[in-house]
């Protein structure tokens, strides 16, 4: 009888054992999460602060921060920009996209699948001032 | 990483490269225009994500960024794989 009880309280105990480990991964996997999400912030651009090129719309982007730098991530447009600070990052970013515009402009006849993609919705979103 | 080992995968790739802010590489096949990434000026240690998002410009998993580092995949090899991506214009896809 006793023995039984015994084997019984050491089933529990090993059962607890699982399941604490369980919880703790889970715990881990969670802190990773969060701490991905916190440094990650989306905001909108809305200006390319270009004298020729303006946004008809704004652009969707991501403030990534690692122990270095800041990197702003456009997604739709599969560029980034990076700096010291965000203000850095987004001028970056605003740099990159104007001449990322310029450039699938002048080549919009040879765009292979992806870059043809891009160039339609950065022909979408820019517009060019009128000089 | 250091911006010299991204440099010499533009070298590998046979990107086209074109100076600005940073340097800028385009990858071209057939005379298309398929992918871009850019590296900073700045030599020595390129600093926290960068390396991430200049793999993932140029579509590449951790380990087939690490084989072209390592001299294990260039253009040829490349060139297959962002075939096998769909990022290739599909009459000019190789044999």
């Amino acid at each position: 009888m006793s023995q039984t009880v015994s084997a019984e309280v050491q089933n529990a105990d090993t059962q607890t054992d699982v399941e604490l480990r369980q919880i703790r991964d889970e715990l881990r996997q969670l802190t990773t999460l969060l701490t991905r999400a916190s440094s990650r912030r989306p905001i909108l651009l809305y200006s390319l602060r270009h004298p020729h090129l303006r946004l008809a719309g704004p652009l969707s982007v991501a403030l990534e921060y690692d122990e270095e730098q800041v990197i702003a991530c456009a997604p739709d447009l599969d560029l980034f920009g990076y700096g010291d600070t965000e203000n850095e990052a987004l001028d970056d970013l605003r740099c990159t996209v104007a001449d990322l515009y310029y450039t699938l402009k002048q080549e919009r006849g040879s765009l292979g699948p992806m870059s043809a993609r891009v160039w339609d919705y950065l022909d979408h979103v820019i517009v060019e001032a009128e000089s | 990483m250091k911006t010299r080992d991204i440099l010499r995968v533009f070298d590998k790739l046979e990107m086209e490269v074109r100076e600005g802010r940073d340097t800028l590489a385009f990858f071209r096949w057939e005379g298309q225009t398929i992918l871009w990434t850019k590296v900073p000026h700045k030599r020595g240690e390129l600093k926290g994500k960068l390396p991430h998002f200049i793999r993932q410009q140029l579509r590449l998993n951790e380990d087939q960024f690490r084989a072209v580092i390592d001299c294990t995949i260039w253009r040829k090899e490349y060139v297959e794989i962002l075939c096998s991506k769909g990022l290739l214009p599909p009459d000019e896809e190789p044999d």
